[in-house]
């Protein structure tokens, strides 16, 4: 989940309210908006991802006034539609494909703060929703200096020149890609064998930005801009137009006017952007009465909905208009919600239902586990828990066991956590050998899911649960963990033989395979002392697997 | 007559005190040394001895002090010099012969007067040397108070490095007036029996002994026993409590196709969830996934994806891969066991829940694992709704014990309407416990339930974190502590 922070003062300027921190945490409670810090300067939230509008400062102010009971409904924006045109060349599709367009005139950014958070929430969505650039990316441009139309074209990095936002002198764009840090971190979202970079233009062949690296200095944003030109590249068409309407209709909400483009892709296709116009979601009222769990009156549903910055028309069931900022609306369940939601969790209360009478059982692997678990007990064992992940060191290397196909992950984290256990043996011996310096004897066990390489099945592996067992003392060996684990089936009604058998580490004529009406179920054995000294270890130690029937 | 009740290792060692006179060192009498003095603190506490704490000077031979007593004291050495010479010699020659030893060995026997010196000359007129009597009984007995022996010379061999001093602490048992009346038959002794025995038992012997009345002050041995690791213990209070509740525990394998770890859960392909730095892949086994089993299911979950199939939803408006799907993975929510319950097909009413490992590829630190249990809990009922979802979590609140329950909306991208359940702790206040909601019906209808009229109630429980909060733990790891004596010494709950 996104966090950002916006400072204290431009939030409050919104509003038009002093904020405290208790007034704010209270105001937060029937949204899914999490309060992380708040300080006299600053404060942090966390957002639903569902929820992206609420990126923004506007957003997340226009949001609270309807929490607050002071506006309802979806704001009045003014749209001009199809002021600007924008022109998609064919040479970026293979570059970076998508952009769109969109234009906030009479826009109030007086203030350092405002521009602050314009900046926070674009980075906030190149982090989330644009996917660290590669998905969408945002240009913000001060308009004045532009002379529409807009052209999105790709050239040869060799040949377009400009100055590039921060720097003193024009680069060419392959100077760009090499030499500045941006271009570094994000070049490689548009390497292409042919060296093109897209590149938004105007009409005077002005360099505006070159996405989704950096912008140009031409256009700059200074505290006082007015008129705001706004384009969003990048790779997925949905994403990229959302962005441009959470931000366009967040400029909207500082006195903004919309001015939509016409952006037309070389097909002929004609897209019109930011989206001008609301969304419609049809909800019956008695699904949205089920889901909730009361017969609200209609009255009700709708208040909520309002105060939930959503229009409301009641004929012929629910008619609910959904803003071009939120896609959260995909089945009128997303409309109960809302009313679940604004009308307040714990006001609609709980109860348990009365007509869901089932029988519980606990799962037969989780059955069996719990006998062996309570025999191993009896026989004076400590039950110990080890992770499933861990690497082929531990499983084979260190203890001289050969080494089989296990279960690996390509991502791992550490190379300490890379594979599945195959055997839980392993594991107990590497607790023993963290603990040589307290008392013996030492009598252990782990009961847990061990995960095998299996052709045959769906996933190309199955899990099967074993029982683990380790015995070390002074003076220890076969004969003692065998009458243990002899006790212990004959005590689960399983007659047990054992069958000569060799499987490093355990020492060659002190190892058996257990067989349970002639199938392999597991294995016992003496520890090899070499392999006990390499880890640490200088008391015997015998062990046993098994698989839990 | 007066009788008194005691041990046979008191009666012992009483008896051989009156043997001794009365008064002993204990080290002196010929008993167990790991016991006597057991014995002699009960007996003081009877109140028929005495013990004091006595002190000794003992002395032994230095290492100086054994070589000489093999191969003689330099004075010695001159001494069997002069004899071999005839009883005189000239000092240089002395001086080669005894090295380094020759002015000690002057020194010492010129002041016992057993040589004359004149004329560059040495001459023997004596050849009584008392330090040897002393390392002689040294070296016989090991150590020795040397009472017999004149101070002076005592503290001649010490600074001679001969011999060295050592204090050794001992009791002393001395019978007291009762003890004097044990003594002399005045008053008479019973034997006690420390544990009966079969031989006590069938001889009948116990009737005629007095069994010892127990210490109750007394630490009674530690004893290392088999227990139930508290973890483990915790995850069973909560499989007890979901089977009261009428709940099924289900399972599914670890390494999961994405296809039910996300596709049926409605999750987009595209989530970030589905990326590397949020879950596991695999990379051995390296085939994907066989779904040829699911043909249909995958059909209808595809164009839910793409478009909403029936389902009344958008969908993702999005190519759908099956590709993607089919990969592996490490299980990375156990929602997926739900999914892949509810596609058996249940009957309606059904409760299904499940306990198992989740993998996340987290740096392991305090408060992350990177793989930890899941509870993940299924209600399926018709006519269900947000505040039943809402009475299980409180009543599975109240069966860990917390009676305070609060609600805020949350998003999940799997269930609508969704739930974050929070309890209040007494130290720690509010503390979410559950992520829940409501299936989706992008969810329900392709599994083949009759959506909205058949509901599933879900939720999924950080059970480790619950855990650490119930056994009193701030560090997540230790659920897993490879520390014996911690486990030893758990408590059971």
């Amino acid at each position: 989940m996104p966090v950002v922070t916006f400072p204290k003062s431009e939030l409050e300027r919104l509003l038009g309210v002093k904020l405290d921190e208790d007034y704010l945490e209270n105001l937060l409670e029937d949204t899914k908006v999490n309060l992380e810090s708040f300080t006299e300067e600053e404060v942090e939230f966390e957002i639903p991802a569902d929820r992206m509008d609420l990126i923004t400062i506007e957003g997340l102010a226009r949001m609270l006034k309807g929490v607050m009971g002071r506006e309802l409904g979806i704001p009045h924006y003014k749209v001009v539609r199809r002021s600007i045109e924008t022109k998609v060349s064919e040479s970026v599709k293979k570059v970076r494909p998508y952009v769109v367009v969109g234009l906030v005139k009479h826009v109030d950014l007086s203030t350092e703060e405002s521009l602050i958070s314009l900046i926070e929430a674009q980075e906030k969505l190149h982090d989330t929703i644009g996917r660290n650039r590669r998905r969408v990316a945002i240009g913000l441009h001060d308009f004045s200096k532009v002379t529409p139309p807009i052209v999105y074209d790709a050239r040869s990095a060799s040949e377009v020149v400009f100055t590039p936002l921060g720097e003193p002198f024009e680069m060419t764009a392959k100077e760009v890609l090499e030499q500045l840090d941006k271009g570094k971190e994000y070049g490689h979202i548009i390497r292409n064998p042919e060296g093109l970079v897209p590149l938004i233009l105007d009409s005077e062949d002005n360099v505006l930005s070159m996405p989704p690296i950096i912008n140009s200095e031409l256009t700059r944003l200074t505290p006082g801009i007015r008129d705001v030109l706004i384009d969003v590249t990048g790779t997925d068409l949905k994403a990229v137009t959302q962005a441009l309407n959470i931000i366009a209709y967040s400029l909207a909400e500082r006195g903004g006017e919309i001015h939509t483009s016409s952006v037309i892709y070389p097909d002929g296709t004609e897209l019109e952007t930011p989206t001008p116009t609301s969304t419609e979601v049809k909800a019956e009222i008695p699904f949205i009465r089920s889901v909730v769990g009361l017969d609200i009156s209609e009255e009700e549903i709708k208040e909520s909905l309002l105060r939930a910055r959503l229009d409301v028309k009641l004929s012929e069931g629910l008619v609910v208009r959904v803003p071009p900022y939120r896609n959260d609306f995909l089945h009128p369940v997303d409309v109960a919600e809302e009313v679940a939601i604004t009308y307040g969790l714990n006001r609609l209360g709980y109860e348990l239902p009365n007509n869901v009478m089932t029988v519980g059982r606990r799962h037969p692997v989780e059955k069996a586990s719990t006998k062996y678990r309570e025999l191993m007990i009896g026989l004076g064992y400590q039950e110990v828990l080890n992770y499933i992940m861990t690497s082929k060191e531990a499983l084979f290397t260190s203890i001289g066991r050969p080494e089989r196909p296990v279960v690996e992950v390509a991502n791992p984290v550490s190379e300490s956590y890379s594979v599945l256990r195959d055997s839980l043996i392993p594991g107990l011996l590497h607790f023993l050998s963290k603990n040589t310096h307290v008392s013996y004897p030492q009598k252990i066990f782990e009961i847990g899911d061990v995960v095998l390489v299996d052709e045959s099945s769906e996933t190309g592996a199955r899990d099967e649960r074993r029982l683990g067992a380790a015995y070390s003392d002074i003076s220890v060996g076969f004969e003692d963990v065998y009458s243990h684990l002899k006790f212990l089936m004959s005590s689960l009604g399983i007659e047990i033989k054992l069958e000569e058998h060799s499987e490093p580490p355990l020492l060659e004529g002190r190892c058996a395979k257990v067989l349970a009406n002639g199938d392999e179920v597991g294995v016992i054995g003496e520890v090899n002392p070499e392999v006990l000294l390499r880890i640490g270890i200088t008391n015997p130690v015998a062990v046993f697997e098994v698989k839990v029937i | 007559m007066e009788e008194i009740s005691l041990s046979p290792g008191e009666i012992r060692l009483l008896k051989l005190l009156i043997d001794y006179g009365g008064t002993s060192r204990l080290d002196d009498l010929p008993l167990d040394k790991s016991k006597v003095s057991a014995w002699a603190f009960l007996l003081r506490d009877r109140g028929i001895v005495e013990v004091r704490e006595e002190s000794r000077i003992y002395y032994k031979l230095t290492e100086r002090g054994l070589r000489h007593l093999t191969e003689g004291l330099p004075e010695e050495k001159l001494i069997r010099e002069l004899k071999l010479a005839g009883g005189e010699a000239p000092i240089n020659v002395l001086r080669e012969k005894l090295g380094e030893e020759f002015n000690v060995a002057v020194g010492e026997a010129k002041r016992k007067d057993l040589i004359q010196i004149s004329d560059g000359k040495v001459r023997l007129q004596g050849d009584d040397i008392p330090e040897r009597k002393v390392i002689e009984a040294l070296g016989k007995e090991g150590k020795s108070q040397l009472d017999w022996v004149d101070k002076g010379l005592i503290d001649r061999l010490k600074r001679r490095g001969l011999i060295e001093a050592e204090e050794e602490r001992s009791y002393v048992v001395i019978l007291t007036e009762l003890g004097r009346r044990i003594a002399s038959g005045e008053v008479s002794v019973v034997e006690e029996v420390g544990k009966l025995t079969r031989d006590l038992i069938i001889a009948g012997e116990w009737k005629k002994k007095r069994l010892k009345r127990y210490d109750l002050k007394a630490e009674p041995p530690l004893v290392i026993a088999g227990k139930p690791h508290p973890y483990q213990e915790f995850l069973e209070e909560v499989r007890e409590i979901l089977i009261g509740m009428g709940f099924v525990e289900v399972k599914s394998p670890i390494v999961e196709a994405e296809f039910w770890n996300f596709d049926v859960l409605f999750q987009a392909q595209d989530h970030p969830a589905r990326e590397v730095h949020d879950s596991y892949q695999v990379k051995v086994p390296s085939r994907p996934a066989d779904l040829s089993k699911y043909g249909q299911l995958v059909e209808k979950v595809s164009k839910t994806h793409e478009n909403g199939w029936i389902t009344g939803s958008r969908g993702w408006e999005y190519k759908w891969s099956f590709d993607i799907a089919r990969r592996l993975m490490l299980r990375s929510q156990m929602t997926a066991a739900s999914a892949r319950t509810l596609a058996s097909g249940l009957p309606v009413p059904y409760k299904i829940f499940a306990i198992d490992k989740v993998f996340r590829p987290e740096t392991p630190d305090k408060t992350h694992a990177i793989e930890f249990h899941q509870c993940e809990g299924v209600v399926l009922a018709e006519n269900m709704s947000v505040r039943h979802l809402m009475g299980f979590l409180a009543e599975f609140a109240k069966q860990l014990g917390f009676d305070q329950v609060k609600f805020r909306p949350a998003y999940f991208p799997f269930t609508e309407p969704s739930v974050e359940a929070y309890v209040k702790h007494p130290e720690l206040g509010w503390i979410e416990i559950a992520g829940s909601g409501m299936f989706r019906p992008e969810m329900m209808i392709p599994l083949g339930y009759e959506y909205p009229r058949v509901q599933a109630l879900a939720w999924g429980i950080g059970i480790g974190r619950l855990a650490m909060m119930r056994l009193g733990i701030d560090d997540i790891r230790e659920l897993h502590s490879q520390n014996l004596e911690f486990l030893r010494n758990s408590r059971v709950r």
